[in-house]
Protein backbone atom coordinates (compact mmCIF):
# COMPACT_ATOMS: atom_id res chain seq x y z
CA UNK A 1 0.00 0.00 0.00
CA UNK A 2 2.89 2.29 0.86
CA UNK A 3 4.20 1.75 -2.66
CA UNK A 4 0.85 2.19 -4.42
CA UNK A 5 0.52 5.96 -4.10
CA UNK A 6 3.90 6.91 -5.64
CA UNK A 7 3.36 4.24 -8.31
CA UNK A 8 -0.01 5.73 -9.30
CA UNK A 9 1.47 9.21 -9.27
CA UNK A 10 4.33 8.07 -11.51
CA UNK A 11 1.87 6.43 -13.93
CA UNK A 12 -0.28 9.56 -14.06
CA UNK A 13 2.82 11.65 -14.69
CA UNK A 14 4.01 9.37 -17.49
CA UNK A 15 0.60 9.36 -19.14
CA UNK A 16 0.37 13.13 -18.98
CA UNK A 17 3.80 13.55 -20.51
CA UNK A 18 3.65 13.48 -24.30
CA UNK A 19 6.96 12.35 -25.78
CA UNK A 20 8.16 14.95 -28.27
CA UNK A 21 7.56 13.78 -31.84
CA UNK A 22 10.65 14.40 -33.94
CA UNK A 23 10.24 15.64 -37.50
CA UNK A 24 12.08 13.93 -40.38
CA UNK A 25 13.01 17.40 -41.64
CA UNK A 26 15.59 19.49 -39.78
CA UNK A 27 13.84 22.80 -39.27
CA UNK A 28 17.11 24.63 -38.44
CA UNK A 29 17.57 26.15 -34.98
CA UNK A 30 18.03 29.66 -36.32
CA UNK A 31 15.01 29.32 -38.59
CA UNK A 32 12.88 28.26 -35.63
CA UNK A 33 14.05 31.17 -33.48
CA UNK A 34 13.46 33.71 -36.25
CA UNK A 35 9.82 32.67 -36.27
CA UNK A 36 9.45 34.47 -32.94
CA UNK A 37 10.20 37.76 -34.68
CA UNK A 38 7.79 36.93 -37.48
CA UNK A 39 4.95 35.98 -35.16
CA UNK A 40 3.84 39.53 -34.37
CA UNK A 41 2.70 40.49 -30.86
CA UNK A 42 2.24 36.84 -29.87
CA UNK A 43 5.90 36.29 -30.75
CA UNK A 44 7.01 39.13 -28.49
CA UNK A 45 5.34 37.54 -25.48
CA UNK A 46 7.11 34.23 -26.18
CA UNK A 47 10.46 36.01 -26.59
CA UNK A 48 10.07 37.67 -23.20
CA UNK A 49 9.15 34.37 -21.62
CA UNK A 50 12.06 32.62 -23.30
CA UNK A 51 14.53 35.22 -21.99
CA UNK A 52 12.99 35.17 -18.55
CA UNK A 53 13.39 31.40 -18.41
CA UNK A 54 17.01 31.68 -19.49
CA UNK A 55 17.70 34.23 -16.74
CA UNK A 56 16.11 31.90 -14.22
CA UNK A 57 18.19 29.06 -15.67
CA UNK A 58 21.39 31.06 -15.24
CA UNK A 59 20.47 31.99 -11.68
CA UNK A 60 19.41 28.39 -10.99
CA UNK A 61 15.97 29.56 -9.86
CA UNK A 62 12.88 27.47 -10.55
CA UNK A 63 12.60 24.42 -12.85
CA UNK A 64 14.59 23.76 -15.97
CA UNK A 65 13.10 24.10 -19.46
CA UNK A 66 13.51 20.56 -20.50
CA UNK A 67 12.93 18.82 -17.25
CA UNK A 68 11.31 15.48 -17.88
CA UNK A 69 9.72 13.07 -15.42
CA UNK A 70 12.43 10.49 -15.96
CA UNK A 71 15.13 13.05 -15.02
CA UNK A 72 13.84 13.44 -11.49
CA UNK B 1 -1.93 -8.22 -60.11
CA UNK B 2 1.50 -7.22 -61.48
CA UNK B 3 4.27 -6.17 -59.13
CA UNK B 4 4.03 -2.64 -57.77
CA UNK B 5 6.95 -0.31 -58.45
CA UNK B 6 8.23 1.83 -55.60
CA UNK B 7 8.35 5.50 -56.54
CA UNK B 8 12.06 6.13 -55.93
CA UNK B 9 11.56 9.80 -55.04
CA UNK B 10 9.34 9.12 -52.02
CA UNK B 11 11.89 7.82 -49.52
CA UNK B 12 12.54 10.87 -47.37
CA UNK B 13 9.63 10.54 -44.97
CA UNK B 14 9.79 6.97 -43.68
CA UNK B 15 6.20 6.99 -42.44
CA UNK B 16 4.82 6.54 -45.97
CA UNK B 17 5.90 5.37 -49.42
CA UNK B 18 4.44 5.80 -52.89
CA UNK B 19 3.90 2.84 -55.22
CA UNK B 20 2.80 2.72 -58.84
CA UNK B 21 0.84 -0.26 -60.09
CA UNK B 22 -1.30 -0.66 -63.19
CA UNK B 23 -1.01 3.08 -63.86
CA UNK B 24 -2.48 3.79 -60.43
CA UNK B 25 -0.80 5.65 -57.58
CA UNK B 26 -0.86 4.19 -54.07
CA UNK B 27 0.65 5.31 -50.78
CA UNK B 28 1.49 2.87 -48.02
CA UNK B 29 1.13 4.30 -44.50
CA UNK B 30 2.69 3.06 -41.26
CA UNK B 31 0.72 3.14 -37.98
CA UNK B 32 1.68 6.71 -37.18
CA UNK B 33 0.86 7.97 -40.67
CA UNK B 34 -2.46 6.12 -40.54
CA UNK B 35 -3.39 8.00 -37.36
CA UNK B 36 -2.57 11.27 -39.14
CA UNK B 37 -4.61 10.23 -42.17
CA UNK B 38 -7.59 9.45 -39.94
CA UNK B 39 -7.30 12.92 -38.40
CA UNK B 40 -6.86 14.62 -41.79
CA UNK B 41 -9.74 12.85 -43.54
CA UNK B 42 -12.08 13.97 -40.75
CA UNK B 43 -11.34 17.67 -41.27
CA UNK B 44 -13.53 20.10 -43.19
CA UNK B 45 -10.56 21.70 -44.99
CA UNK B 46 -9.49 18.37 -46.46
CA UNK B 47 -12.90 17.83 -48.06
CA UNK B 48 -13.03 21.46 -49.20
CA UNK B 49 -9.60 21.46 -50.86
CA UNK B 50 -10.19 18.09 -52.54
CA UNK B 51 -13.53 19.34 -53.91
CA UNK B 52 -11.90 22.56 -55.17
CA UNK B 53 -8.97 20.66 -56.72
CA UNK B 54 -6.19 22.01 -54.45
CA UNK B 55 -5.60 18.59 -52.87
CA UNK B 56 -5.16 15.36 -54.78
CA UNK B 57 -8.21 13.07 -54.70
CA UNK B 58 -7.48 10.32 -52.17
CA UNK B 59 -9.29 7.32 -50.73
CA UNK B 60 -8.28 4.58 -48.34
CA UNK B 61 -8.28 1.10 -49.87
CA UNK B 62 -10.69 -1.22 -48.15
CA UNK B 63 -9.27 -4.78 -48.18
CA UNK B 64 -12.80 -6.12 -47.65
CA UNK B 65 -14.02 -4.45 -50.83
CA UNK B 66 -11.71 -6.23 -53.28
CA UNK B 67 -8.11 -7.26 -54.04
CA UNK B 68 -5.37 -5.00 -52.71
CA UNK B 69 -1.80 -4.72 -54.03
CA UNK B 70 0.65 -7.23 -52.54
CA UNK B 71 2.77 -4.49 -50.92
CA UNK B 72 -0.22 -3.58 -48.70
CA UNK B 73 0.80 -6.41 -46.36
CA UNK B 74 3.83 -4.33 -45.26
CA UNK B 75 1.79 -1.27 -44.33
CA UNK B 76 -0.89 -0.38 -41.80
CA UNK B 77 -3.05 1.06 -44.58
CA UNK B 78 -2.91 1.96 -48.25
CA UNK B 79 -4.28 5.08 -49.91
CA UNK B 80 -5.12 5.38 -53.58
CA UNK B 81 -4.51 8.77 -55.22
CA UNK B 82 -5.97 10.30 -58.30
CA UNK B 83 -3.29 10.18 -61.02
CA UNK B 84 -1.66 13.48 -62.01
CA UNK B 85 -1.42 13.54 -65.84
CA UNK B 86 2.26 14.54 -66.03
CA UNK B 87 4.77 15.09 -63.23
CA UNK B 88 6.77 18.32 -63.31
CA UNK B 89 9.34 19.98 -61.06
CA UNK B 90 9.78 23.53 -59.74
CA UNK B 91 12.83 24.12 -61.95
CA UNK B 92 10.49 23.70 -64.93
CA UNK B 93 7.78 26.09 -63.75
CA UNK B 94 7.33 29.71 -64.68
CA UNK B 95 7.44 32.49 -62.08
CA UNK B 96 3.63 32.59 -61.82
CA UNK B 97 3.48 28.83 -61.38
CA UNK B 98 5.98 28.84 -58.52
CA UNK B 99 4.06 31.72 -56.94
CA UNK B 100 0.71 29.93 -57.19
CA UNK B 101 2.25 26.75 -55.80
CA UNK B 102 3.64 28.78 -52.86
CA UNK B 103 0.26 30.36 -52.19
CA UNK B 104 -1.43 26.94 -52.23
CA UNK B 105 1.13 25.65 -49.74
CA UNK B 106 0.43 28.59 -47.40
CA UNK B 107 -3.35 28.32 -47.80
CA UNK B 108 -3.19 24.65 -46.88
CA UNK B 109 -1.00 25.41 -43.86
CA UNK B 110 -3.37 28.12 -42.62
CA UNK B 111 -6.43 25.94 -43.15
CA UNK B 112 -4.73 23.01 -41.40
CA UNK B 113 -3.74 25.16 -38.38
CA UNK B 114 -7.36 26.25 -37.98
CA UNK B 115 -8.27 22.61 -37.42
CA UNK B 116 -5.36 21.65 -35.16
CA UNK B 117 -3.18 20.21 -37.90
CA UNK B 118 -0.03 21.34 -39.69
CA UNK B 119 2.26 20.46 -42.60
CA UNK B 120 5.46 18.78 -41.48
CA UNK B 121 7.40 19.99 -44.51
CA UNK B 122 7.10 22.62 -47.24
CA UNK B 123 8.69 21.07 -50.30
CA UNK B 124 7.81 22.61 -53.65
CA UNK B 125 8.02 19.06 -55.04
CA UNK B 126 4.82 18.26 -53.15
CA UNK B 127 2.90 20.42 -55.61
CA UNK B 128 1.93 19.17 -59.05
CA UNK B 129 -0.34 20.54 -61.77
CA UNK B 130 -3.57 19.83 -63.56
CA UNK B 131 -2.92 22.18 -66.44
CA UNK B 132 -2.64 25.65 -64.92
CA UNK B 133 -4.08 24.60 -61.56
CA UNK B 134 -1.76 23.56 -58.72
CA UNK B 135 -2.52 20.38 -56.75
CA UNK B 136 -0.90 19.40 -53.48
CA UNK B 137 -0.11 15.69 -53.66
CA UNK B 138 1.75 14.68 -50.50
CA UNK B 139 -1.14 13.72 -48.24
CA UNK B 140 1.30 12.22 -45.70
CA UNK B 141 2.69 15.72 -45.02
CA UNK B 142 -0.31 16.57 -42.87
CA UNK B 143 -0.13 15.79 -39.18
CA UNK B 144 -1.74 16.88 -35.95
CA UNK B 145 0.29 19.79 -34.70
CA UNK B 146 2.28 18.83 -31.61
CA UNK B 147 1.61 21.49 -28.94
CA UNK B 148 4.21 24.24 -28.86
CA UNK B 149 5.87 23.25 -32.12
CA UNK B 150 7.04 25.98 -34.52
CA UNK B 151 6.58 25.74 -38.30
CA UNK B 152 9.01 22.93 -39.14
CA UNK B 153 8.82 23.61 -42.88
CA UNK B 154 9.55 27.35 -42.67
CA UNK B 155 13.19 27.14 -43.73
CA UNK B 156 12.33 24.71 -46.53
CA UNK B 157 9.52 27.01 -47.68
CA UNK B 158 11.98 29.89 -47.92
CA UNK B 159 14.61 27.86 -49.76
CA UNK B 160 12.28 26.29 -52.31
CA UNK B 161 9.61 28.96 -52.75
CA UNK B 162 10.34 32.37 -51.29
CA UNK B 163 13.99 32.87 -52.23
CA UNK B 164 13.60 31.77 -55.87
CA UNK B 165 10.63 34.11 -56.21
CA UNK B 166 12.47 37.02 -54.56
CA UNK B 167 15.49 36.59 -56.84
CA UNK B 168 13.35 36.69 -59.97
CA UNK B 169 11.07 39.49 -58.77
CA UNK B 170 13.77 41.75 -57.29
CA UNK B 171 16.85 40.96 -59.38
CA UNK B 172 15.51 39.29 -62.54
CA UNK B 173 17.66 36.25 -61.75
CA UNK B 174 15.98 33.13 -63.19
CA UNK B 175 15.47 30.57 -60.44
CA UNK B 176 15.52 27.49 -62.72
CA UNK B 177 19.27 26.78 -62.77
CA UNK B 178 19.47 27.34 -59.00
CA UNK B 179 16.63 24.93 -58.21
CA UNK B 180 17.93 22.41 -60.71
CA UNK B 181 21.40 22.77 -59.19
CA UNK B 182 20.23 21.99 -55.67
CA UNK B 183 17.17 19.97 -54.75
CA UNK B 184 17.24 21.58 -51.29
CA UNK B 185 16.77 24.99 -52.86
CA UNK B 186 18.67 28.22 -52.28
CA UNK B 187 20.20 28.71 -48.82
CA UNK B 188 19.67 32.06 -47.05
CA UNK B 189 23.33 33.13 -47.31
CA UNK B 190 23.50 32.56 -51.09
CA UNK B 191 20.17 34.31 -51.56
CA UNK B 192 21.43 37.29 -49.58
CA UNK B 193 24.60 37.51 -51.65
CA UNK B 194 22.65 37.40 -54.89
CA UNK B 195 20.17 40.03 -53.74
CA UNK B 196 23.08 42.39 -53.05
CA UNK B 197 23.08 45.47 -50.87
CA UNK B 198 20.20 47.17 -52.67
CA UNK B 199 18.10 44.03 -52.45
CA UNK B 200 18.34 44.05 -48.65
CA UNK B 201 16.05 47.06 -48.53
CA UNK B 202 13.28 45.31 -50.45
CA UNK B 203 10.19 44.00 -48.74
CA UNK B 204 10.63 40.70 -46.90
CA UNK B 205 14.39 40.51 -47.33
CA UNK B 206 15.48 41.86 -43.93
CA UNK B 207 13.49 39.30 -41.97
CA UNK B 208 13.15 36.19 -44.15
CA UNK B 209 16.61 36.36 -45.72
CA UNK B 210 19.04 38.54 -43.75
CA UNK B 211 17.94 37.72 -40.22
CA UNK B 212 17.39 34.06 -41.05
CA UNK B 213 20.89 33.84 -42.52
CA UNK B 214 22.33 35.47 -39.39
CA UNK B 215 20.21 33.36 -37.02
CA UNK B 216 21.29 30.17 -38.78
CA UNK B 217 24.93 31.26 -38.55
CA UNK B 218 24.55 32.08 -34.85
CA UNK B 219 22.32 29.23 -33.68
CA UNK B 220 22.66 26.59 -36.40
CA UNK B 221 25.00 24.48 -34.29
CA UNK B 222 23.62 25.31 -30.85
CA UNK B 223 23.51 22.44 -28.39
CA UNK B 224 20.27 23.71 -26.86
CA UNK B 225 17.04 21.95 -27.74
CA UNK B 226 15.49 24.99 -29.36
CA UNK B 227 12.26 23.18 -30.10
CA UNK B 228 11.84 22.26 -26.45
CA UNK B 229 12.74 25.82 -25.37
CA UNK B 230 10.07 27.23 -27.65
CA UNK B 231 7.51 24.70 -26.47
CA UNK B 232 8.24 25.56 -22.85
CA UNK B 233 7.96 29.28 -23.59
CA UNK B 234 4.46 28.78 -25.04
CA UNK B 235 5.00 28.93 -28.82
CA UNK B 236 1.52 28.53 -30.26
CA UNK B 237 -0.13 28.35 -33.63
CA UNK B 238 -0.99 32.08 -33.62
CA UNK B 239 2.69 32.80 -34.35
CA UNK B 240 2.74 30.46 -37.33
CA UNK B 241 -0.51 31.95 -38.62
CA UNK B 242 0.84 35.50 -38.32
CA UNK B 243 4.02 34.52 -40.20
CA UNK B 244 2.20 32.54 -42.89
CA UNK B 245 -0.39 35.30 -43.40
CA UNK B 246 2.35 37.91 -43.89
CA UNK B 247 4.28 35.62 -46.20
CA UNK B 248 1.12 35.09 -48.22
CA UNK B 249 0.68 38.84 -48.63
CA UNK B 250 4.33 39.30 -49.56
CA UNK B 251 4.29 36.52 -52.18
CA UNK B 252 0.93 37.49 -53.68
CA UNK B 253 2.40 40.97 -54.26
CA UNK B 254 5.56 39.78 -56.04
CA UNK B 255 5.69 40.41 -59.76
CA UNK B 256 8.26 39.72 -62.44
CA UNK B 257 8.67 42.92 -64.39
CA UNK B 258 10.60 41.70 -67.37
CA UNK B 259 10.32 43.35 -70.71
CA UNK B 260 9.84 41.66 -74.02
CA UNK B 261 11.66 38.40 -74.48
CA UNK B 262 12.95 37.11 -77.80
CA UNK B 263 10.25 34.57 -78.49
CA UNK B 264 7.22 35.56 -76.48
CA UNK B 265 6.46 38.22 -79.09
CA UNK B 266 7.05 35.73 -81.87
CA UNK B 267 3.46 35.16 -82.91
CA UNK B 268 2.73 38.89 -82.76
CA UNK B 269 5.65 39.89 -84.97
CA UNK B 270 4.19 38.63 -88.24
CA UNK B 271 6.80 35.98 -89.03
CA UNK B 272 4.03 34.01 -90.63
CA UNK B 273 1.88 35.07 -93.48
CA UNK B 274 -1.74 34.65 -92.48
CA UNK B 275 -2.26 31.89 -95.06
CA UNK B 276 0.76 29.94 -93.73
CA UNK B 277 -0.50 30.16 -90.18
CA UNK B 278 -3.95 28.94 -91.15
CA UNK B 279 -2.58 25.99 -93.17
CA UNK B 280 -0.34 25.09 -90.24
CA UNK B 281 -3.26 25.15 -87.81
CA UNK B 282 -5.28 22.86 -90.05
CA UNK B 283 -2.32 20.49 -90.48
CA UNK B 284 -1.76 20.21 -86.70
CA UNK B 285 -5.51 19.82 -86.13
CA UNK B 286 -5.68 16.86 -88.56
CA UNK B 287 -2.76 15.07 -86.89
CA UNK B 288 -4.05 15.72 -83.38
CA UNK B 289 -7.58 14.55 -84.21
CA UNK B 290 -6.41 11.16 -85.52
CA UNK B 291 -6.78 8.29 -83.06
CA UNK B 292 -7.08 8.93 -79.36
CA UNK B 293 -4.18 11.11 -78.28
CA UNK B 294 -3.47 10.67 -74.59
CA UNK B 295 -0.36 12.81 -74.26
CA UNK B 296 0.97 15.42 -76.69
CA UNK B 297 4.27 17.25 -76.32
CA UNK B 298 4.49 20.64 -77.98
CA UNK B 299 8.23 21.35 -78.12
CA UNK B 300 9.09 25.01 -78.59
CA UNK B 301 5.48 25.90 -77.84
CA UNK B 302 6.09 29.68 -77.60
CA UNK B 303 2.77 31.16 -76.40
CA UNK B 304 0.88 27.92 -77.00
CA UNK B 305 -1.15 28.47 -80.21
CA UNK B 306 -0.64 24.88 -81.35
CA UNK B 307 -0.81 23.43 -77.83
CA UNK B 308 -4.36 24.73 -77.72
CA UNK B 309 -5.22 23.11 -81.06
CA UNK B 310 -3.77 19.81 -79.85
CA UNK B 311 -5.69 20.11 -76.57
CA UNK B 312 -8.96 20.22 -78.50
CA UNK B 313 -8.36 16.56 -79.34
CA UNK B 314 -5.85 15.18 -76.83
CA UNK B 315 -6.33 14.30 -73.16
CA UNK B 316 -3.28 16.29 -72.04
CA UNK B 317 -0.65 18.52 -73.62
CA UNK B 318 2.79 19.33 -72.21
CA UNK B 319 3.85 22.67 -73.70
CA UNK B 320 7.60 23.20 -73.41
CA UNK B 321 9.66 26.25 -74.30
CA UNK B 322 13.08 27.54 -73.29
CA UNK B 323 11.73 31.11 -73.13
CA UNK B 324 10.59 31.72 -69.57
CA UNK B 325 8.50 34.76 -70.45
CA UNK B 326 6.64 32.93 -73.25
CA UNK B 327 5.78 30.14 -70.82
CA UNK B 328 4.75 32.64 -68.16
CA UNK B 329 2.38 34.32 -70.61
CA UNK B 330 0.95 30.97 -71.65
CA UNK B 331 0.47 30.03 -68.01
CA UNK B 332 -1.28 33.31 -67.17
CA UNK B 333 -3.68 32.96 -70.11
CA UNK B 334 -4.43 29.31 -69.27
CA UNK B 335 -4.96 30.27 -65.66
CA UNK B 336 -7.41 33.00 -66.63
CA UNK B 337 -9.35 30.42 -68.66
CA UNK B 338 -9.15 27.85 -65.84
CA UNK B 339 -7.58 25.49 -68.38
CA UNK B 340 -6.67 22.10 -66.94
CA UNK B 341 -5.36 20.16 -69.94
CA UNK B 342 -2.25 22.11 -71.01
CA UNK B 343 0.81 22.03 -68.74
CA UNK B 344 3.22 24.85 -69.60
CA UNK B 345 6.86 24.13 -68.72
CA UNK B 346 10.15 25.98 -69.07
CA UNK B 347 12.74 23.70 -70.65
CA UNK B 348 15.49 23.61 -73.21
CA UNK B 349 15.75 20.46 -75.33
CA UNK B 350 19.49 20.82 -75.72
CA UNK B 351 19.99 21.36 -71.97
CA UNK B 352 17.13 19.20 -70.68
CA UNK B 353 16.02 18.29 -67.16
CA UNK B 354 18.31 15.46 -66.05
CA UNK B 355 17.80 12.54 -63.67
CA UNK B 356 18.58 14.04 -60.27
CA UNK B 357 18.84 13.29 -56.57
CA UNK B 358 19.69 10.09 -54.72
CA UNK B 359 20.81 7.42 -57.20
CA UNK B 360 19.68 9.85 -59.91
CA UNK B 361 16.19 8.49 -59.39
CA UNK B 362 14.41 11.12 -57.32
CA UNK B 363 13.64 13.54 -60.15
CA UNK B 364 13.36 12.20 -63.66
CA UNK B 365 14.10 13.33 -67.18
CA UNK B 366 11.07 14.25 -69.27
CA UNK B 367 10.75 11.01 -71.27
CA UNK B 368 10.77 8.91 -68.07
CA UNK B 369 7.66 10.71 -66.86
CA UNK B 370 5.40 9.68 -69.72
CA UNK B 371 6.02 9.21 -73.44
CA UNK B 372 3.96 11.23 -75.88
CA UNK B 373 1.82 9.68 -78.58
CA UNK B 374 2.20 12.86 -80.60
CA UNK B 375 5.09 15.33 -80.64
CA UNK B 376 4.84 18.78 -82.21
CA UNK B 377 8.16 20.30 -83.29
CA UNK B 378 7.08 23.42 -85.16
CA UNK B 379 9.65 25.95 -86.31
CA UNK B 380 12.10 24.32 -83.92
CA UNK B 381 14.58 22.32 -85.96
CA UNK B 382 16.70 25.32 -87.07
CA UNK B 383 17.18 26.33 -83.42
CA UNK B 384 18.30 22.82 -82.47
CA UNK B 385 20.54 22.15 -85.48
CA UNK B 386 21.94 25.61 -86.21
CA UNK B 387 21.37 27.39 -82.90
CA UNK B 388 22.58 24.54 -80.65
CA UNK B 389 24.81 22.61 -83.11
CA UNK B 390 22.95 19.29 -82.75
CA UNK B 391 23.49 17.05 -85.83
CA UNK B 392 20.27 16.92 -87.84
CA UNK B 393 20.11 13.10 -87.99
CA UNK B 394 20.51 12.88 -84.20
CA UNK B 395 17.60 15.23 -83.67
CA UNK B 396 15.35 13.22 -86.01
CA UNK B 397 16.47 9.98 -84.31
CA UNK B 398 15.68 11.42 -80.89
CA UNK B 399 12.19 12.43 -82.01
CA UNK B 400 11.56 8.99 -83.54
CA UNK B 401 12.82 7.24 -80.39
CA UNK B 402 10.06 8.92 -78.40
CA UNK B 403 7.78 6.52 -80.23
CA UNK B 404 4.79 8.71 -81.00
CA UNK B 405 3.66 10.44 -84.17
CA UNK B 406 5.71 13.49 -85.13
CA UNK B 407 4.46 16.72 -86.64
CA UNK B 408 7.52 18.68 -87.68
CA UNK B 409 7.99 21.86 -89.62
CA UNK B 410 11.20 22.16 -91.62
CA UNK B 411 12.39 25.73 -92.03
CA UNK B 412 14.55 26.00 -95.15
CA UNK B 413 17.76 27.98 -95.50
CA UNK B 414 15.90 30.60 -97.53
CA UNK B 415 13.76 31.51 -94.50
CA UNK B 416 14.77 34.83 -92.86
CA UNK B 417 14.79 33.19 -89.40
CA UNK B 418 17.53 30.80 -90.52
CA UNK B 419 19.42 33.80 -91.86
CA UNK B 420 19.26 35.42 -88.41
CA UNK B 421 20.68 32.29 -86.78
CA UNK B 422 23.53 32.07 -89.29
CA UNK B 423 24.35 35.78 -89.16
CA UNK B 424 27.23 35.49 -86.68
CA UNK B 425 28.15 31.86 -87.08
CA UNK B 426 30.38 29.88 -89.35
CA UNK B 427 28.08 27.83 -91.58
CA UNK B 428 29.16 24.29 -90.71
CA UNK B 429 25.69 22.88 -91.21
CA UNK B 430 25.97 21.11 -94.54
CA UNK B 431 23.41 18.63 -93.23
CA UNK B 432 20.82 21.37 -92.84
CA UNK B 433 19.04 20.75 -96.15
CA UNK B 434 15.49 19.75 -96.92
CA UNK B 435 16.51 16.60 -98.85
CA UNK B 436 18.87 15.47 -96.05
CA UNK B 437 16.13 16.04 -93.51
CA UNK B 438 13.60 14.11 -95.54
CA UNK B 439 16.04 11.21 -95.99
CA UNK B 440 16.66 11.07 -92.23
CA UNK B 441 12.95 11.16 -91.51
CA UNK B 442 12.14 8.43 -94.04
CA UNK B 443 14.92 6.23 -92.61
CA UNK B 444 13.05 6.07 -89.29
CA UNK B 445 9.45 6.93 -90.08
CA UNK B 446 6.62 6.55 -92.49
CA UNK B 447 5.60 9.97 -93.77
CA UNK B 448 1.82 10.22 -93.54
CA UNK B 449 1.45 13.74 -94.87
CA UNK B 450 3.69 16.42 -96.37
CA UNK B 451 2.60 19.98 -97.10
CA UNK B 452 4.77 22.89 -98.25
CA UNK B 453 3.45 26.15 -96.81
CA UNK B 454 2.57 29.05 -99.08
CA UNK B 455 5.60 31.15 -98.11
CA UNK B 456 7.81 28.58 -99.83
CA UNK B 457 10.38 28.42 -97.04
CA UNK B 458 8.61 25.99 -94.73
CA UNK B 459 7.41 22.40 -95.16
CA UNK B 460 5.14 20.51 -92.77
CA UNK B 461 5.52 16.76 -92.15
CA UNK B 462 3.41 14.28 -90.24
CA UNK B 463 5.44 11.13 -89.66
CA UNK B 464 5.02 7.88 -87.74
CA UNK B 465 8.07 5.95 -86.44
CA UNK B 466 8.31 2.39 -87.71
CA UNK B 467 8.24 -0.57 -85.29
Amino acid sequence: MRLLTPLLLACAFLLAWQPPVQAYLDPGSGSMLIQLLLGGVAGLAVILKLFWRRILDILHIGGHDRERPGDA
Amino acid sequence: MPEAAVEPGSFRDRSARVFIQDDEVFRGLNERALEQWNALSATAFFRRFVAEGGLVGTERLDPAAGPVPAFAADWAAVLRHERIPFVSYPYEWSFGMLRDAALLQLDLLLAALDEGMTLKDASAYNVQWRGAKPVFVDIASFERRPPGEPWIGYRQFCQLFLYPLLLTAYRDIPFHPWLRGSLEGIDPESCLNMLGLGGRLRRGVLTHVYLQARAQAAYGSTKRDVKADLRAAGFDSALIKANATRLRKLIAGLTWKRGRSTWSEYTKCGHYEAADAEAKRRFVGRAAATGSRRLVWDLGCNTGTFSRIAAEHASYVVALDADHLAVERLFQSLKAENHTRILPLVGNLTDPSPDLGWRNLERKRLASRGRPDLVLALALIHHVVIGANVPLDEFVDWLADLGGDIVIEFVTREDPMVGVLLRNKEDQYADYQLDVFERCLRARCEILEREPLGSGTRVMYWARPRG
